[in-house]
């Protein structure tokens, strides 16, 4: 392998990596909090790619610049996210975690196919977000709106790190995970801490619709299923629950599918797919997972 | 007893109202099939002869109805990616029944399921349900689809069911090769991909790269064809490369094309990831030339104008060739429909129900077996130009080579059977 080449798929890798990166936090996210793998998630950067795909033209139209438009669509895949916690989470919430996974699972077609009916079958394609030149480094090809992506979900991933960490709220999140009942006795509004989790994950999935629209700027219905499960797979990967496992997890998906597909193209998905069976053999908490049994 | 009494009055008025239902609709087509006789008798002269014999045929045979109405089933992908391909499909199906209908051919043709496509959602195992519910309609033929690897298994059960089958795109050379029921209007992979080469060595390129979609029969029948056609051609193939049709990143392949110095990309796919690889393959760096097959046909250039230059797909016909056939149908579609759905495929489909239409014709009569000896050799003049049936069923025609300009397609030449330029 040559260097250009080796130099270029790590460009590549880091690209689909952040951008799996941001769907995990999601996943993530929701599951630290309340134990529950929000499979609608992926769905989530679909309707945040739908809405690139509308308000785009509209941008352009009025004058302003094309990523303007994801403002919009973080402001609606918020407001989707906690609809979707507030009217079909919620109520299954006491009874179980089976039951919860079927509502995600339910929710998750329900979605797709509600984007069906509404912007039919066809893919779309989405309008340039950035327009941007080729830069050309140490004689590679690389699109400077590659290099803006992974800029972008560093940063977003930067961002939510220090949220979390020094805002109360955020504070409010890592509580509410390791008590439930003394965070509650704490003064804790656990239920606007989960809605406001729901809205923050949701929000990141509308920045991975800017990422992926402006890499693949393609819009399909089903486009989350398929993201939505690799991003699921980085998640377990880094270990669920642990926000920077996430990030680790996802990154480590996107360079291990670019390089397997540069020399086995036919096999990447059987090998990412192997990966995440290994580390559950191996450590079935995740990288960065805390090896902590569950509370009863 | 009284809340009994609720559910009873309202089972028996919904069974009063089914079977009336039943026996208004049976009434309504034993009419509608006198009046159809009535009216050919009417309009042909036909002898009283004629008239016994087909009440006959009525009496024998209650499909075959008059012997004039041709009974065509339909199925092809309405939605899922490759949906405007159904859609197409569905006007110029609408618009050829109409045609025919109101001509005077002598046949009249009957498209089961209320005149609509039974949707395959490009996918092998919906295919046979729709297959499955078609044949429980009785229909003499039946129509689709338009892909190779959902049009396999039908064809398998078609020629068990010895049901005649008109596959519109299915360019796999197994398609045919299932039965003597079988038959296409499309030419066959091995054609398109040895076009392919053959319009590579005219334009000058030598080092050809592949990447195709392993989980499709379509991809990898061009494949084979074009690898084996191109070192004939004396074009070097430096890189295959899969992927499969469900990828949304070609980023690692494309970079590999860079890498392996080649001149020439063929990427035998469907149109719903043309944009996503040519989108990759200009980001690696690759300004060589993309070619694809007919699978190309009505992608979505939007947003992609700059990419799309030196980009060059085989196809059935093209919208801008001057035949008449293919004027007509142009202008009728477009002023109808549109342009939007104007593909390849719904020119297929509405050559598929006139080529049955000439079946019938040759052979006198609409049931299954005449229809099967009607088309076997027959030769055909349509919007997929003129053509004569092969002992397999495959027909021999020409391809047209398009590209891009501006993002619009735009007819580029169109290649023969003996490699001569038209």
């Amino acid at each position: 392998m040559t260097f250009s080449l080796f130099f270029q798929s790590l460009i590549n890798g880091l690209n689909q990596g952040a951008i799996y990166a941001l769907i995990a936090l999601g996943y993530t996210m929701v599951y630290g909090i309340i134990r529950m793998i929000n499979f609608a998630h992926g769905d989530f950067i679909m309707i945040g790619a739908y809405t690139l795909f509308y308000t785009i033209p509209m941008m352009i139209h009025a004058g302003m610049p094309a990523w303007i438009s994801v403002f919009l669509a973080v402001v609606i895949c918020a407001a989707v996210g906690v609809l979707v916690e507030v009217i079909a989470y919620k109520p299954v919430r006491r009874a179980g975690s089976m039951s919860a996974l079927i509502t995600a699972l339910a929710m998750s077609l329900f979605l797709e196919n509600l984007a069906m009916v509404l912007f039919g079958a066809k893919p779309h394609n989405v309008q340039k977000i950035f327009d941007l030149p080729s830069v050309n480094v140490l004689g590679v090809a690389l699109p400077l709106n590659v290099i803006l992506t992974i800029g972008i979900g560093v940063v977003m991933m930067a961002c939510l790190q220090i949220f979390i960490k020094s805002t109360k709220i955020g504070k409010a999140m890592r509580a509410v995970p390791q008590d439930r009942d003394a965070s509650i006795l704490a003064g804790i509004n656990v239920n606007k801490v989960i809605t406001m989790t729901f809205a923050i994950g949701s929000a990141l999935a509308a920045v991975a619709a800017l990422m992926y629209c402006a890499k693949y700027p393609r819009v399909t219905n089903d486009m989350g299923s398929m993201m939505g499960l690799k991003a699921f797979i980085a998640a377990v990967l880094g270990g669920i629950g642990v926000i920077p496992g996430a990030m680790l997890g996802g990154i480590l998906v996107g360079l291990i599918e670019i390089y397997v597909k540069l020399f086995a193209p036919g096999w990447y998905e059987a090998i990412t797919y192997g990966i995440l069976i290994v580390i559950l053999l191996v450590k079935p908490s995740g990288i960065l997972g805390k090896n902590v049994g569950e509370k009863v | 007893m009284k809340k009994r009494l609720l559910p009873v009055t309202l089972i028996t008025a919904l069974t009063a109202a089914f079977l009336a239902g039943c026996g208004s609709s049976a009434q309504q087509s034993a009419a509608g099939g006198s009046t159809a006789a009535a009216s050919s008798a009417a309009t042909q002269d036909a002898s009283a002869t004629q008239d016994t014999s087909s009440t006959q045929a009525d009496a024998s045979a209650p499909e075959g109805e008059d012997g004039k109405t041709i009974k065509i089933g339909a199925y092809g992908p309405i939605t899922g990616g490759s949906a405007v391909y159904g859609e197409g499909a569905q006007n110029a199906i609408a618009m050829a029944v109409e045609e025919i209908n109101d001509g005077d051919s002598g046949y009249k043709v009957e498209i089961v399921n209320g005149g609509k496509i039974v949707d395959d959602g490009g996918a092998a195992k919906q295919a046979i349900n729709a297959y499955n519910s078609l044949m429980k309609e009785g229909p003499s033929a039946i129509v689709g689809s338009f892909f190779s690897s959902v049009t396999l298994p039908v064809a398998e059960q078609a020629s068990k069911d010895n049901m005649l089958l008109l596959a519109t795109g299915a360019t796999n050379k197994d398609v045919t090769l299932k039965g003597s029921t079988i038959f296409r209007n499309c030419f066959i992979d091995p054609y398109q991909g040895k076009m392919a080469a053959q319009f590579a060595k005219e334009k000058g390129w030598t080092k050809a790269a592949v990447i195709y979609a392993k989980d499709d029969d379509y991809s990898n029948g061009l494949k084979d064809a074009f690898i084996e056609n191109a070192e004939a051609n004396g074009i070097e193939v430096v890189y295959v490369g899969e992927c499969t049709t469900k990828d949304t990143d070609f980023s690692s392949q494309t970079s590999q094309v860079v890498a392996k110095g080649a001149d020439f990309l063929f990427y035998p796919a469907f149109l719903d990831t043309v944009p996503l690889l040519v989108g990759a393959a200009r980001d690696a760096g690759f300004d060589g030339a993309v070619m694809g097959g007919d699978g190309w046909d009505g992608t979505d250039t939007a947003g992609f104008e700059d990419n799309f230059e030196n980009c060059y797909f085989t196809n059935h016909y093209s919208s801008e060739d001057t035949a008449p056939a293919v004027v007509n149908f142009v202008s009728k579609y477009t002023e109808k429909y549109g342009t939007e759905s104007l593909n390849a495929c719904a020119a297929l489909y509405y050559d598929a129900i006139y080529m049955l239409v000439e079946a019938a014709k040759n052979s006198g009569a609409s049931d299954t077996v005449s229809l099967v000896n009607g088309m076997t050799g027959m030769t055909f003049t349509g919007v997929g130009g003129t053509f004569t049936m092969d002992e397999n069923g495959d027909p021999e025609k020409s391809v047209a080579i398009n590209t891009f300009e501006g993002g619009k397609v735009k007819w580029l030449m169109t290649l023969s059977p003996e490699g001569t330029k038209e």
